[in-house]
C-alpha cells in the first residue's frame, strides 16, 4: 500500500488522514471542554448539567462503534503534540469566559492547585506504593515557608516559591530517611505522626502566627504589574483571579511536564519496581534506598510549589487549611482518579474540587462524601476511574508509516 | 518525687485507656491481618450509643438508677460489637483478597463517615456532650500521694477486661479457632475452620472491647466530642505498633508508656500542654526507627 512508486495517491492519502486527526482532535477537544464549562457554570439541575450529561451519554452508545473509536484513538496518538496544544489554547480562554463570574474562576484555580499537589502524591502513592498522609504538611511547609519569608521583607513571591521548593524538598528527604526501613502500615503511621506534628506545632509556636495564621501576605508581582490588580488583554478587563490562573496554569503545565517524563525515565522505573517487589528490585542492583528518598524529595517539591502559590493566592493562611483531612482528601483524589496515571490524577482532581462545590446544601457532609467515594471506588473499581497503563517500550524507533 | 510519683499514677490510668484501644487494633491486625483505622471511632461510638440507650432507657420509668447504668452498658457494648461487624461485612470482606493497604484506605474512609455520620445525624453533634454517667469523686491520699478513686477503678475494670479475654482466648473452643487462625490462616481453613465466623467474632470481640474502652473515656473526661476518634486512632495505633502488632501484652505495654510520656510532658515539660502529642509521637518514631517491628512484634526480614 505504501508503495514508494504511486507517489500522487500516497501523498494525498496521508494528507488526509492528517486532516481528519485533526479534525478529530479539534471537535473532540471543544467537545470536552464545552462539557467542562457547563458542568462548572451549572447552578443546580439545569440545562447545562444536561448539556454535561448529553455527551456523556453519546460516550457510551458511540463506544461500541469500532470504526469511531479507532479513528479517536489513532488520532490521539499520532498527533500528541497538536492535541496538548490546542487543550492548552482553549484552557487559555477560560478566564475570557468567567470574566463575570470570578467564584468560578477561583474554582478553577483551586482545582489546578489540587491537581499539582495530587501529581506529587501520585509520584509516592502510584509509582512507589507509599501510603502518604503526610501531603498536607508539604502543602502547609510550601505555604508558610514562602508566606514567613515575604511577610517583613522585600523578597518577591519568585524567592519565596524558591525557597518553598527547596525546603519542603528538605522536609521529603527528612520524612523519607527517617522511614526508609518501614514498610507498609509503619511507613503510613510515620506519616500520619508527622502530619499531626506539623499541624500542632503549626498550630501553637509564635512564630507561625498561631492559630491566627498569617495575613497581608504580598501580591507577587511582575515588573510594575501586580497580581492583586485586574489584568488588561487587548483592552478586555480581566479581574485579578486571571492573574492567578494563567501562573496556575503554567505551573500546572509544568508539573505535569515534569510527571510525565519523571515516569518515562529510568527514575520512574525504578519507583515502579519498588512498589512492584522490594527485593527483587534489591536483586537487580536498583538503589531502593536511593529511589525511595528521591520519591520523598521529589513528591514533596510538588506540594511546596502548591502551597508558596495558595498562600499568595489567599492572602490569609491558618493552620485549619492544613490538616489531616486535607491529606485523604488528596489520597482521595489519586486513588478515584487511578493510581500512576496523569490523566487519571486530572480527572480525579477536577471532579473532586468541582462537585463539592456544586453540591453546596451538603456543605456540612464533605468528608462523609469523600469517605463514601473512597470506599465506593475501592469496592467497584478498585483500579480508579481510569486503570494503570502497562508501560510499552519502543525498542526500534519504528513509525508505522515508514517502511 | 511525690509529683512524680502522682504523675506515674496519671499516666498509668491514661496509659490503661490507651492500651484497651490498642489491644483492639492488634487483636485485629494479629488474627486477621487487618488494620482497622476506624476501631477508636467505634470506640468513642460506643460512648455515643451509650448516651443515646441511657437517655432511651431513663424514659422507662419503673427501672431505678443502678439498673438503668447496668442495662445501658450492656447494651451499648453489645450494639457496637454488631456496628463492627457490619463495617467487617461492607469494608472488609470483600478487599480480603487485596493488599493489606486497601482494608487500611477503607478503613480511614469509614473512619470518616463514623466520624461525620455522628457529626450530622446526632442532635448538634458538632459540640462536645456531657457525659451522664461519672465515677464518685472520692480519692485518698497519703503522704501527698493522691489516688482518686477513678485510677483504680479503671485500672481495675481493664485488669478484669483483660482477664476475661485471655479466659475467652484460651479455654474455649472459639478461642482456640482464633488461635488457629492467627498462626496460619490456610491451615485452619483446611482443617475445617469457617473463616467468616471468625472474622465476624473477632470484630465483635474487638468491637466491645473498645465500647468498654469509649464508656470509660467518656466517664473519666466527663465530655465526649465527636472528633475524638481521630486523635484517639492516631495514638491507640502508634501505641498498638510500638509495641508490635499483633501482641496483645505488646499494645499494653506500648499504651502505657505512651500514657506516662504524656503525662510526664503535661507535667515537667514548660508550657507542654499542646505539645503532648508532639513527644508522645516523636517517642514513637524514634521507637519505629530503631526497633521497626515493635518492641514485642515478630522480626521479619525479608529474605530471598
Amino acid at each position: 500500500m505504501n508503495n514508494p512508486n504511486i507517489k500522487s495517491n500516497d501523498y494525498s492519502q496521508t494528507l488526509y488522514k492528517k486532516i481528519s486527526y485533526f479534525l478529530t482532535i479539534i471537535v473532540t477537544e471543544v467537545i470536552i471542554f464545552y462539557m467542562f464549562i457547563n458542568f462548572l457554570s451549572s447552578e443546580g439541575i439545569d440545562y447545562r448539567l444536561f448539556l454535561f450529561i448529553l455527551p456523556i451519554i453519546a460516550f457510551f452508545v458511540i463506544r461500541g462503534n469500532q470504526k469511531i473509536t479507532n479513528l479517536v484513538k489513532e488520532s490521539y496518538s499520532q498527533c500528541n503534540s497538536f492535541s496538548i496544544i490546542f487543550m492548552i489554547l482553549l484552557l487559555v480562554f477560560i478566564p475570557f469566559l468567567f470574566k463575570d463570574n470570578t467564584y468560578l474562576l477561583h474554582i478553577c484555580i483551586m482545582s489546578g492547585l489540587y491537581l499539582i499537589i495530587a501529581l506529587g502524591l501520585n509520584i509516592q502513592l502510584g509509582s512507589t506504593g507509599m501510603v502518604n498522609f503526610a501531603f498536607a504538611a508539604f502543602f502547609g511547609v510550601g505555604a508558610y515557608v514562602s508566606a514567613l519569608l515575604t511577610i517583613n521583607s522585600h523578597f518577591s513571591f519568585w524567592l519565596g516559591i524558591l525557597a518553598a521548593i527547596i525546603i519542603s524538598a528538605l522536609f521529603g528527604l527528612l520524612i523519607g530517611s527517617l522511614t526508609l526501613k518501614s514498610t507498609g502500615f509503619y511507613y503510613a503511621l510515620v506519616t500520619m505522626a508527622f502530619q499531626i506534628i506539623f499541624h500542632l506545632l503549626v498550630n501553637n509556636l509564635r512564630f507561625t502566627g498561631g492559630s491566627g495564621g498569617i495575613s497581608n501576605i504580598p501580591f507577587p508581582t511582575i515588573g510594575k504589574h501586580s497580581f492583586g490588580s485586574s489584568l488588561n488583554i487587548f483592552g478586555i478587563n480581566l479581574p485579578f483571579q486571571a492573574n492567578y490562573y494563567y501562573l496556575v496554569l503554567a505551573v500546572v503545565l509544568f508539573s505535569l511536564y515534569l510527571a510525565k517524563r519523571l515516569y518515562n525515565s529510568r527514575t520512574g522505573l525504578v519507583w515502579n519496581a519498588i512498589r512492584e517487589d522490594e527485593v527483587a528490585a534489591k536483586c537487580q542492583g536498583i538503589n531502593v534506598n536511593k529511589g525511595k528518598l528521591e520519591a520523598s524529595a521529589i513528591g514533596a517539591i510538588f506540594g511546596g510549589m502548591a502551597g508558596s502559590i495558595y498562600a499568595h493566592y489567599i492572602s490569609f493562611i491558618s493552620p485549619e487549611s492544613f490538616t489531616f483531612h486535607l491529606s485523604v482528601v488528596l489520597i482521595c483524589i489519586v486513588i478515584l482518579g487511578g493510581l500512576d496515571n496523569i490523566l487519571g490524577v486530572i480527572i480525579g482532581a477536577v471532579l473532586l474540587t468541582v462537585i463539592p462545590e456544586k453540591i453546596r446544601f451538603f456543605a456540612e457532609a464533605r468528608m462523609l462524601f469523600y469517605g463514601i467515594i473512597i470506599i465506593a471506588v475501592l469496592i467497584f473499581k478498585p483500579q480508579g476511574l481510569i486503570p494503570e497503563r502497562i508501560r510499552k517500550y519502543n525498542f526500534l524507533n519504528f513509525k508505522k508509516d515508514n517502511i | 518525687m511525690v509529683l512524680v510519683i502522682n504523675q506515674v499514677i496519671t499516666g498509668l490510668m491514661l496509659g490503661i485507656m490507651y492500651a484497651l484501644i490498642a489491644s483492639g487494633f492488634s487483636l485485629l491486625f494479629g488474627v486477621l491481618n487487618v488494620v482497622q483505622f476506624a476501631h477508636a471511632d467505634v470506640c468513642f461510638l460506643g460512648a455515643f450509643v451509650s448516651m443515646a440507650v441511657m437517655t432511651f432507657l431513663s424514659k422507662i420509668e419503673f427501672f431505678p438508677t443502678w439498673l438503668v447504668i447496668f442495662l445501658t452498658i450492656i447494651f451499648a457494648v453489645i450494639i457496637t460489637g454488631i456496628i463492627g461487624t457490619i463495617i467487617e461485612k461492607i469494608c472488609v470482606k470483600p478487599f480480603r483478597k487485596s493488599p493489606g493497604l486497601i482494608i487500611l484506605l477503607s478503613t480511614v474512609a469509614v473512619g470518616f463517615i463514623i466520624r461525620e455520620g455522628i457529626k450530622i445525624f446526632y442532635p448538634s453533634g458538632a459540640s462536645p456532650k456531657f457525659f451522664p454517667l461519672s465515677f464518685p469523686q472520692w480519692a485518698f491520699s497519703m503522704g501527698g500521694i493522691t489516688v482518686r478513686f477513678s485510677n483504680i477503678m479503671i485500672i481495675v475494670i481493664a485488669g478484669m477486661i483483660y482477664f476475661l479475654l485471655s479466659l475467652f482466648i484460651n479455654k474455649t473452643k472459639i478461642g482456640l479457632q482464633i488461635r488457629a487462625t492467627s498462626q496460619n490462616v490456610e491451615a485452619a481453613q483446611v482443617l475445617g475452620i469457617d473463616l467468616d465466623k471468625i472474622f465476624m467474632i473477632t470484630f465483635f470481640l474487638a468491637s466491645t472491647i473498645g465500647a468498654v474502652a469509649g464508656i470509660l473515656n467518656g466517664m473519666y473526661y466527663n465530655i465526649v466530642k465527636f472528633d475524638m476518634g481521630l486523635m484517639g486512632g492516631i495514638i491507640g495505633f502508634s501505641a498498638a505498633v510500638m509495641g508490635g502488632l499483633g501482641n496483645i501484652y505488646g499494645a499494653i505495654i506500648g499504651g502505657l508508656i505512651l500514657g506516662i510520656v504524656e503525662s510526664f510532658t503535661m507535667a515537667f515539660v514548660p508550657g507542654g500542654s499542646p505539645y503532648k502529642e508532639i513527644f508522645a509521637f516523636i517517642v514513637v518514631v524514634l521507637f519505629l526507627l530503631f526497633k521497626p517491628s515493635g518492641i514485642l512484634g515478630k522480626k521479619v526480614i525479608e529474605k530471598v
